[in-house]
């Protein structure tokens, strides 16, 4: 008897797969799972339709499925999507290494290298009904920005989820949040997704815009695929693998982007900040030394400490010890002097300044009465601002971690770090907010605390291949 | 209100299925150090966020995350809220400062004073960045104090009030407000039951034992259940009634992602219970963290919970439609060929089961339940199949709508109406057509028929008169011009008809023959008139001129749409 099997979805998360009798293959059963309650139903995760489709097809199977049954741009769209562009040599070369692992892959590029238009190309190439997924809003913008700009889409046919808008087309920008409310729906229609800053994917909740979706065609685009979780080699398995053309340095060498100065700065706590300093941190170690305990990795700090403040009155002590010292030795009076000598070295440049604290932010914004921008920033002060700081109009702005990703700054070529983690996607991203091609060379300013907890993150930030 | 996992306070006792999930929850002894909280929180009324150290609290409780969990229970008495420049500015008005003529009042309106405070701290922002750019775009240390001095007289503020003014809107510059006052013991009752909430929110599956069920209670559960898309049965057991909640059946995704759903029903169930203090049972299944325990909960032995007495919105059951094509079905049916659709109508008990049909149709006399069925997931398909059958022996009329997707599930059953649908399209002229022919009430009503259409046709003949076909229904009170038509086919309208000379003419309506007759007699005198001229003729019957020339057998030419011509066969 032929095995029939019908494929389609129903409103809960997994793809439902019913065959007329039971299914034996086992490499097919890998995929799947039974469902007790159903004879020869088995449920799978969408983002294994593909696979599984592969299997069905190469078998004598009569397949019946209701899955994106029509993912293809229409003459419309295809007709417009041109790129106005020609990608550089890196470009077409990770293109192409993309296209030929069937349409999946993370290309790592540092930023300003024009990862956006590999993926405009790819939208062309692949002529797929495409949702481009990106962090935040800004993002979202940004691409509806370089679609209009770098093709024929008018901006009515490009859709939008996300800021409170809820309009799908067939090529659609959305955020990770509002990809996953609206998963049930994304599902039916595209084919070919494309993940901006695509470390973001591996978060615990965006994973599941990855695994929710039957998309055969996947694109990763960072600049820094690592994160501190290690999820990356989820990410690997649910997009693609990673596709490195080239490094900072080449593209520098080569004109892309802005020859750059990175300077690490040793600015020493004074006096009493030491003497502060000294006193947390004596609490901190001594808590670990009384209880064995070597933190290696952030999972350490987590498990010996975190997990352990409310059955250990001390732990609690010892890490708001340590909390405090590192407030302390991130955001320090001498740090702050530094910034100021460092602006006057640079008073008619553009200038970013980056800390992790957002309290350090408005400090310095107070103190030299710059613009700041962090998470409570709205959207449109915070446009505002950057368009301001795009065309000149303002020289100087300071921020927390909101604008280390993806942000077209134009002619910014002086960043100084006052504060940030060891986490290497951090500093790279801070890195590529001065690297746009301009005439002269652009200044990276890093400021570290010596002989301080600091010391170590500074260097664990640079050990980071892609730079 | 919902507590964030990594702050609510939680035992797990014992291992594997023995599990049990403990929370913590705040006693009447504990009122002295809740008392404690308050007075904090009443001490640092109007300070802002990020001057309110909460952390001095931590040691009042064994644990730190109680305290996190009291600021989350006091937020329906306190909050942070943004000052704005109006709040700063705030100035009692004087008797000298009222304007006498209109100089006065130009001069007072423009003061600097009062532009700033309608100003949103964006906009006074971006004045200050804006000076500073004119510059060098920062200032130094050195320089500093000068610059605020100048930039404060330029806008017009108080001296030495600029770097206040700056970021009055974020987030840890809100200040500290009381929005009602609330005692000890009521802020340990919102703490205990958010905590059961939040608990509720881990839930997997949920049971619950009732000794009672309010009617409303049992119908706002599956409308509640349904708009949060998990399943809840209620079945009548041993003189209790038992009420499970469960998630749909997913087995790729984290079963724990419904626990919220499962939670919104749940916390309605039991605020309910509270306020009618009716006895019960609750166990759920919880898996915070990815460990599964049972949370236990009886009205035997409660921690202190609030009572609910005041109003809450939900205490007013209006039904809701929880899906697109119920709305279009509402829609559609709020008079369909006289057919009524009610939205979750009284629930029909069936032995020990309860259930609430998504609509009842009334018409006249006739009641019949519809319901819509769109779920796709093969457990609801099972349970509604089983439901069905269970109704059909009843003999209670009801019929079904079936998602196209899925009928092919239902070919099986027998003796029940299933009719399908697509998206949001629902057979509406098929179902009409079985409602007529099964539930139709006509020949009760054709006494009452043929009586108002005597009365009609004597008036008509006595006029001499006409009436519409649109009056026709109103006078007859048929449920559509469909019933009109029907029983003006009837043998029995035809003889009253005949009986008193009336005319129907199928395009208008009624005619007394006396007036046919007046106009024919006019028209075999004339060849061709037009439509203006004939009207001018009969002023009184205008709107029927058309159909009464064409009954004739007139030809009718519409050279325009104002240019008619009438001419003689």
């Amino acid at each position: 008897m032929t095995i029939e099997v019908n494929i389609r979805f129903k409103v809960a998360f997994d793809l439902i797969i019913e065959a007329n009798q039971k299914l034996e293959d086992s490499n097919l059963l890998k995929y799947l799972k039974v469902n007790p309650k159903k004879t020869n139903e088995y449920r799978a995760s969408p983002h294994n339709y593909q696979k599984i489709l592969q299997i069905l097809q190469s078998r004598d199977y009569i397949l019946k499925s209701s899955i994106l049954e029509n993912p293809k741009l229409s003459e419309n769209y295809q007709k417009r999507m041109k790129l106005k562009l020609k990608l550089r040599e890196y470009q077409e070369k990770a293109l192409a290494e993309f296209l030929e692992n069937e349409g999946r892959g993370i290309i790592i590029l540092p930023t300003a290298a024009g990862k956006t238009i590999i993926g405009l190309k790819a939208i062309e190439r692949l002529q797929q009904k495409t949702v481009i997924v990106v962090p935040t809003k800004n993002l979202l913008y940004q691409w509806v920005e370089h679609l209009t700009k770098y093709t024929s889409l008018s901006r009515d046919l490009i859709g939008q989820l996300g800021d409170q808008v809820r309009d799908i087309k067939e090529i659609t920008v959305t955020t990770y949040d509002s990809a996953r409310l609206n998963i049930n729906e994304l599902r039916k229609k595209f084919n070919f997704i494309i993940f901006d800053e695509a470390h973001h994917a591996g978060a615990k909740e965006s994973l599941k815009v990855l695994e929710g979706l039957p998309s055969a065609f996947r694109l990763g685009l960072t600049a820094t695929p690592d994160r501190s979780d290690k999820a990356e080699e989820i990410l690997f398995d649910l997009i693609g693998k990673p596709i490195k053309v080239t490094k900072v340095s080449d593209l520098a060498e080569n004109g892309y982007i802005a020859k750059y100065q990175h300077q690490t700065i040793k600015v020493p706590l004074d006096q009493e900040e030491k003497e502060l300093y000294n006193k947390y941190m004596g609490v901190y170690r001594g808590y670990l030394r009384s209880r064995n305990i070597q933190i290696r990795t952030p999972e350490d700090y987590e498990r010996y400490l975190i997990f352990r403040v409310n059955q250990d009155f001390e732990a609690k002590e010892a890490l708001n010890a340590h909390r405090k010292a590192r407030t302390l030795v991130f955001s320090s009076n001498s740090k702050l002097r530094k910034v100021e000598e460092l602006l006057l070295k640079h008073k008619n440049d553009q200038v970013i300044i980056f800390s992790e604290f957002n309290d350090m932010v408005y400090d310095i914004s107070r103190r030299h009465l710059i613009p700041a921008i962090t998470h409570e920033t709205k959207s449109s002060e915070r446009q505002a601002i950057l368009r301001r700081f795009n065309t000149g109009d303002y020289s100087k702005i300071v921020t927390g971690r909101v604008l280390d990703e993806g942000w077209d700054c134009g002619n910014v070529n002086v960043g100084i770090i006052v504060s940030g983690t060891g986490q290497a996607r951090q500093f790279i991203q801070r890195l590529g907010r001065i690297l746009r091609p301009k005439e002269g060379e652009a200044a990276l300013y890093e400021l570290v605390t010596p002989e301080t907890l600091e010391a170590g993150t500074a260097r664990r930030r640079k050990e980071s291949d892609v730079i | 209100m919902r507590i964030a996992l990594a702050e609510l306070e939680f035992d797990i006792k014992g291992s594997g299925n023995k599990s049990t999930f403990q929370p913590l929850y705040l006693k009447a002894e504990d009122r002295n150090k809740v008392s404690a909280f308050i007075q904090f929180l009443d001490k640092n009324l109007k300070k802002k966020k990020s001057d309110i150290n909460i952390e001095i609290l931590d040691d009042l409780f064994p644990s730190y995350k109680v305290i996190r969990a009291l600021l989350v229970s006091s937020l329906r008495s306190y909050s942070y809220l943004s000052l704005t420049y109006k709040d700063i500015f705030q100035e009692e008005e004087s008797e000298d400062r009222k304007a006498t003529d209109i100089t006065s009042f130009i001069k007072e309106n423009t003061s600097k004073n009062l532009k700033i405070s309608n100003m949103q701290p964006s906009e006074f922002r971006e004045k200050v960045f804006d000076i500073i750019n004119d510059d060098k775009g920062f200032v130094t240390i050195e320089e500093r104090a000068k610059v605020i001095e100048e930039i404060e007289k330029e806008i017009g503020i108080p001296d030495g009030l600029l770097v206040n003014f700056l970021y009055l809107d974020i987030d840890s510059e809100k200040v500290l407000i009381k929005t009602e006052d609330i005692d000890s013991t009521q802020l340990i009752y919102y703490h205990n039951y958010d905590v059961i909430e939040t608990t509720l929110s881990f839930s997997v599956d949920l049971q619950m034992r009732l000794k009672s069920l309010p009617g409303y209670l049992a119908k706002k559960l599956v409308y509640l259940s349904k708009k949060n898309y998990v399943f809840s049965d209620i079945v009548l057991e041993d003189e209790e009634y038992r009420i499970s909640i469960q998630p749909p059946l997913e087995m790729f995704r984290d079963q724990g992602g419904w626990g919220r759903n499962m939670a919104n029903v749940a916390s309605y169930v039991l605020r309910v219970l509270l306020r009618e203090e009716i006895p019960f049972q609750l166990n759920a299944i919880v898996e915070p963290r990815k460990r599964k325990a049972l949370f236990k909960l009886s009205s035997d032995d409660l921690p202190l919970l609030p009572t609910f007495r005041r109003q809450e919105e939900d205490l007013v059951f209006r039904p809701a439609i929880d899906s697109k094509v119920e709305e279009q079905f509402l829609k559609s049916w709020r008079n369909y060929h006289g057919w009524k659709a009610i939205p979750e109508p009284e629930a029909i008990i069936v032995g020990k089961k309860m259930y609430v049909p998504d609509f009842l149709l009334e018409r006249g006399d006739k009641t019949i339940f519809l319901e819509i069925v769109g779920y796709y997931t093969t457990k609801y398909i099972q349970k509604k199949k089983n439901q069905m059958n269970e109704l059909a022996k009843t003999g209670i009329p009801i019929i079904y709508l079936v998602d196209e997707n899925i009928i092919s599930n239902f070919v099986d059953l027998r003796g029940i109406k299933i009719f399908g649908y697509s998206g949001t399209n629902t057979p509406n002229q098929d179902l009409a057509r079985l409602l007529d022919k099964e539930y139709s009430d006509f020949e009760k009503r054709l006494p009452k028929f043929k009586e108002t259409l005597k009365q009609i046709c004597k008036s008509l003949a006595e006029g001499p008169s006409l009436i519409t076909l649109q009056e026709l229904n109103d006078k007859l009170q048929t449920y559509s011009e469909n019933e009109t038509n029907r029983f003006m086919e009837s043998e029995e309208a035809k003889e009253i008809l005949e009986n008193h000379k009336i005319v129907l003419l199928p395009s208008f309506g009624l005619v007394s023959s006396t007036i046919i007759e007046e106009i024919n007699n006019y028209m075999t005198k004339i060849k061709k008139i037009s439509l203006s001229s004939l009207k001018d003729q009969f002023p009184n019957y205008k709107e029927a001129l058309i159909s009464i020339c064409q009954y004739l057998g007139c030809s009718v030419k519409w050279k325009s749409i104002d240019q008619v011509e009438i001419s003689n066969p």
